[in-house]
């Protein structure tokens, strides 16, 4: 890691903590792949996409990820014979890559947005990239190699002018033009050596998706929404042809060597090659299971790797010169080979306990996973997924305390402090699972417990009361602003490091460090609420004024009812005054009243309240009001 | 005033005064003719008058509700032994104040706001009636053990048939290209104007793509993530009645109010929408312009409401208590100024297009 952003914490939006519950090794991708690039020399494939993680294929056998990212890879660019590969991704960074070993080298943070599309002149080792924020960024690979922790300045030319977000980009390998496709559904083209805009070609009615340019940089292809496949002249300034060969939007493009020939992938799950000299003579190389996203040419170019939006990575031969000429070419139906890929999780709901989570993934497959320990603890297989929902109801009412997403296609865990309060969540150690504690009522916090758990390894958190939870070492522990950029991540095993240390000291915000550090104050959350007595009540046994006023009072919401039960006895029915219950009262069940605690029965909405309820849960299923809850009681004759 | 009725029915002429047709202007009590422009503009929408009487013989409620005091309002003029003449509505003024706090005062009030508030209160109170009704009839039918045919409280109102329509947001994801719809309920579009226009042009630019991205990303569920869309709005179902409000109101930052745009936009008599979406159940559906609210004035709290309606083939101006024959040539005059120099202006605020092939 050689750049970090800088910044102080007051200048900085609010920093949230997030961990994706994985395997120790994904081997597998899980959902999309976006780019593809083959290393012939090693017989290498690296593919990436919407898991985030760079995978490199050795003889088509998995050799290693490459993480780093936090959100989608867009693009890869496989730079210096092999050596180095650059990726661009939705996190907004574009990194550098050492592609033998497999590590990240630096980070660029240049990009506002989504960094959508790369760019590579091979002959003059330039990367270009571009994306969301409109903004195109030329790279000299060999000054990016060389950056260190110390010397992490690095300058770049930009080309400017464009109006909307850019998806395409290609570039020559001598480097001399560069073309973008965006919404604007123009091509922009510029003189890359000298960032001189040039001119604009209009003529696609879309967002314009793939981009080839000729190895003289005299011809373009463009890949558009609008369903067509234009070859365009650089020198002449204009379409030249417009191929029609898909029945939706074309994503992807292929160029052999030559231009002679162009490979399309679209939307609708086709790949085509067309002849370029008689555009009428296509053949359909294959019928994908899902929207093709991406393709490469295999070492002896006679077949293409095919990325798709689902998560295998299928090979297919291509047809020859012989085939276009005689019009004979059989579609196989079945792939050369296939790199296959896992499931994504599609759905995730919270169960109503907020600490396990019930998945269903691509495969259907529907599976239980336990938050405080960042890992499935159940696989449910090929289940009813509502079904099982509806199973596994319980009412009980415990608040929100974090977010999920599933960008990734694995679960991802959101822990801040903004309208989900991480540390909302009090319950009590016998309802956490948690064996063996003398006292069995004592109140602990999911979000602090997650949080010990996380930052174990880093230096200083100690905890002395003892680890209830773990979570697995290689689980991933992103820092990031709040609906923004990612500030650090590294996996929780390695945060006992030095160099991970002194980040993550700079980056861990001050509400997580006062929570877990400190044996902090506990901060309950509180529920208001009014007390009344049912009709039925004698009003003897009751203060005059009681009658006319119900009790407002305030108590903490994990309060069970049997409590507030024992507090009526004491303080309403007796001549006691009146004080939220549940403070240091361990009372005895009989009262002077010769009334037992069970003979107090409460209801809300006209609904009886089981004693183990507490307040919050009444408030949440039986009251559902946000308004300030109304317990009556009255006394049941034994 | 009396001059001014027998001037009217002259220019009408005795033969062509269209039987069973009154024509009433409504006393103003203090700036409540945001009120009388929006209730002639709606007693001359037949489909709307109709149903108010309608509903006026079959109540036999004594409670007193904004809509009791509608149709008795409207009853009242349509039984009238004169042609022409004036008419206090203070029953519905005096429940109309008690109803909503905002109207109870002498102050300007915006027309548009009143018609809004007019059309859902009434359809809340048809819809309220009719599931007291079911419910009464519910226990009738239990005690002798039929099988009740209550209404099912989703069923629309008669104001809805009238007034209701559908719009639907398409937004297509830029990253999968999945297109999701989205249909929500209007009883009138509010339609941004800009100068030198038509209303046509104006509904056409309602109805432009948006693009949704950066920090304001679309979350697409095909992707599971936040990606740029681009999002329009489109009418998939046109309503019997289309009213359409001109925001003329706009607020502006710099004087800290808001300020009135008098912008010239064309309203046409015949109108077509072209902003219908590709399911849309009736997209060819003609209407034809049958009442315009105009405001009269520099700003939304100075000035004054009128409205014109077209009866019988001709059209007459409805400014309070008074009433007049006007050329269908005028209405041009309401269209909006070509330039921003003057302050003050007579345009076009709420219009009211009926489909000729309705109901």
């Amino acid at each position: 890691m050689a750049t970090i952003k800088q910044g102080s914490q007051s200048t900085r939006k609010k920093v949230q903590v997030s961990m994706v519950i994985c395997e120790a090794e994904e081997k597998k991708h899980r959902s999309g792949i976006n780019a593809l690039q083959l290393d012939p020399s090693l017989d290498r494939l690296y593919s990436a996409g919407r898991d985030s993680v760079i995978r490199v294929y050795e003889h088509e056998k998995f050799l290693h990820g490459m993480e780093h990212h936090t959100d989608w890879v867009n693009d890869i660019v496989l730079c210096c014979g092999g050596k180095n590969l650059i990726s661009a991704s939705s996190d907004t960074t574009v990194k550098v890559w050492n592609a033998h070993k497999g590590f990240c080298m630096s980070t660029l943070r240049t990009h506002k947005d989504y960094v959508k599309a790369l760019a590579y002149a091979k002959d003059r080792e330039q990367v270009a990239s571009a994306g969301l924020d409109k903004s195109i960024y030329l790279w000299d690979i060999n000054t990016l190699t060389a950056l260190t922790a110390l010397n992490n300045t690095v300058t770049t030319s930009s080309l400017m002018g464009s109006k909307e977000s850019i998806y395409s980009l290609a570039m020559n390998p001598s480097g001399s033009i560069i073309v973008s496709g965006s919404t604007e559904k123009v091509l922009r083209i510029w003189d890359a050596r000298t960032c001189a805009k040039l001119f604009k070609l209009k003529g696609h009615q879309d967002n314009v998706k793939a981009l080839v340019v000729s190895r003289d940089g005299n011809q373009c292809l463009s890949g558009s929404s609008d369903g067509s496949i234009r070859l365009w002249s650089l020198v002449a300034q204009r379409c030249v042809q417009t191929i029609r060969v898909h029945q939706d939007s074309v994503w992807a493009l292929l160029a052999t060597e030559n231009f002679s020939h162009v490979i399309s992938g679209g939307r609708d799950k086709k790949v085509v090659m067309t002849d370029l000299k008689n555009t009428s003579n296509s053949i359909t190389v294959c019928n994908e299971e899902a929207p093709i996203l991406k393709m490469c040419f295999t070492a002896d170019h006679h077949a293409i790797w095919v990325s798709t939006s689902d998560s295998n990575i299928r090979c297919w031969k291509l047809p020859t010169d012989k085939h276009f000429t005689e019009d004979s070419f059989e579609q196989t139906f079945a792939p050369l080979s296939i790199i296959p890929g896992g499931a994504a999780i599609k759905k995730a709901v919270v169960l109503n306990d907020k600490r396990h989570i019930l998945t269903e993934d691509t495969h259907g497959n529907v599976a239980v996973y336990d938050v405080l320990r960042a890992k499935q603890v159940e696989d449910l297989g090929k289940v009813d997924f509502k079904e099982e929902e509806k199973n596994r109801f319980k009412m009980i009412y415990v608040p929100n305390w974090f977010n999920t997403d599933l960008k990734t296609g694995m679960l991802t865990v959101h822990l801040g402090q903004d309208e989900v309060d991480c540390f909302s969540a009090w319950v009590s150690a016998r309802d956490a699972g948690i064996k063996n504690l003398p006292e069995p009522d004592l109140k602990v916090n999911y979000g602090k417990l997650l949080l010990q758990a996380l930052f174990k390894h880093w230096r200083g958190v100690e905890t002395d009361e003892g680890q209830y939870f773990t979570v697995p070492n290689h689980v991933p522990l992103i820092l990031s602003e709040v609906g923004g950029r990612t500030l650090y991540r590294m996996l929780v095993g390695d945060a006992g490091g030095e160099t991970e240390n002194t980040l993550l000291s700079e980056t861990v915000p001050s509400w997580v460090i006062s929570n877990i550090e400190e044996n902090s104050q506990n901060k309950f959350i509180k529920v208001q609420f009014y007390l009344q007595p049912h009709s039925s009540v004698p009003s003897h046994l009751l203060k005059q004024d009681r009658m006319k006023k119900p009790d407002r009072l305030v108590a903490n919401d994990f309060i069970q009812c049997r409590k507030v039960a024992e507090h009526i006895l004491e303080k309403l029915l007796g001549d006691g005054t009146a004080s939220s219950p549940g403070g240091d009262a361990d009372s005895s069940t009989l009262s002077n009243n010769g009334y037992n605690v069970d003979q107090i029965e409460l209801t809300c909405n006209e609904q009886v309240l089981d004693p183990s309820m507490d307040l919050r849960t009444v408030k949440h299923f039986i009251w559902k009001s946000s308004s300030d809850l109304t317990l009556y009681y009255r006394i049941l004759n034994k | 005033m009396g001059a001014n009725i027998s001037q009217l029915e002259r220019d009408i002429g005795s033969e062509q005064f269209p039987s069973n047709e009154h024509y009433f202007g409504l006393v103003n009590f203090g700036n409540t003719c945001y009120s009388n422009s929006v209730l002639q503009a709606l007693y001359f929408c037949r489909p709307f008058r109709e149903r108010v009487l309608e509903y006026k013989v079959k109540n036999k409620r004594t409670k007193e509700t904004l809509l009791t005091c509608l149709a008795d309002l409207f009853h009242s003029i349509a039984t009238q032994k004169k042609k022409v003449g004036s008419i206090a509505p203070k029953k519905f003024i005096a429940r109309l104040r008690k109803e909503k706090e905002e109207f109870d005062n002498y102050m300007q009030q915006d027309a548009h706001e009143f018609l809004n508030f007019l059309i859902n209160h009434i359809s809340e109170i048809i819809l309220a009636e009719r599931q007291q009704n079911s419910t009464t009839n519910n226990v009738k039918s239990k005690s002798s053990g039929e099988n009740g045919t209550a209404h099912c409280p989703s069923e629309p109102s008669w104001v809805h048939e009238i007034f209701q329509g559908i719009l639907t947001s398409e937004t297509r994801c830029l990253n999968c290209e999945t297109v999701s719809t989205k249909d929500e309920d209007f009883f009138d579009l509010q339609v941004d104007i800009e100068q030198n226009t038509s209303i046509t042009h104006c509904l056409r630019s309602f109805s432009n793509t948006e693009t949704l991205c950066s920090d304001n990303k679309f979350k697409c569920d095909q992707c599971s993530s936040y990606q740029e869309a681009q999002k329009r709005m489109r009418v998939k179902k046109l309503p019997a009645i289309l009213a359409l409000h001109l925001k003329r109101f706009k607020y502006v930052e710099q004087y800290n109010r808001h300020i009135k745009v008098s912008h010239r936009v064309v309203f046409p008599l015949e109108l077509r929408l072209f902003n219908t979406s590709d399911d849309a159940l009736n997209p060819d559906r003609l209407y034809d312009l049958v009442a315009v609210v105009i405001h009269c004035g520099s700003g939304p709290n100075r000035g004054h409401y009128i409205s014109i309606v077209k009866s019988h083939g001709f059209w007459l101006l409805f400014d309070d208590d008074q009433v007049d024959k006007i050329d269908a040539s005028t209405i041009e005059d309401f269209y909006g100024l070509t330039a921003d120099t003057q302050k003050s202006s007579e345009t076009g605020y709420i219009l009211f297009y009926q489909s000729r092939e309705s109901l």
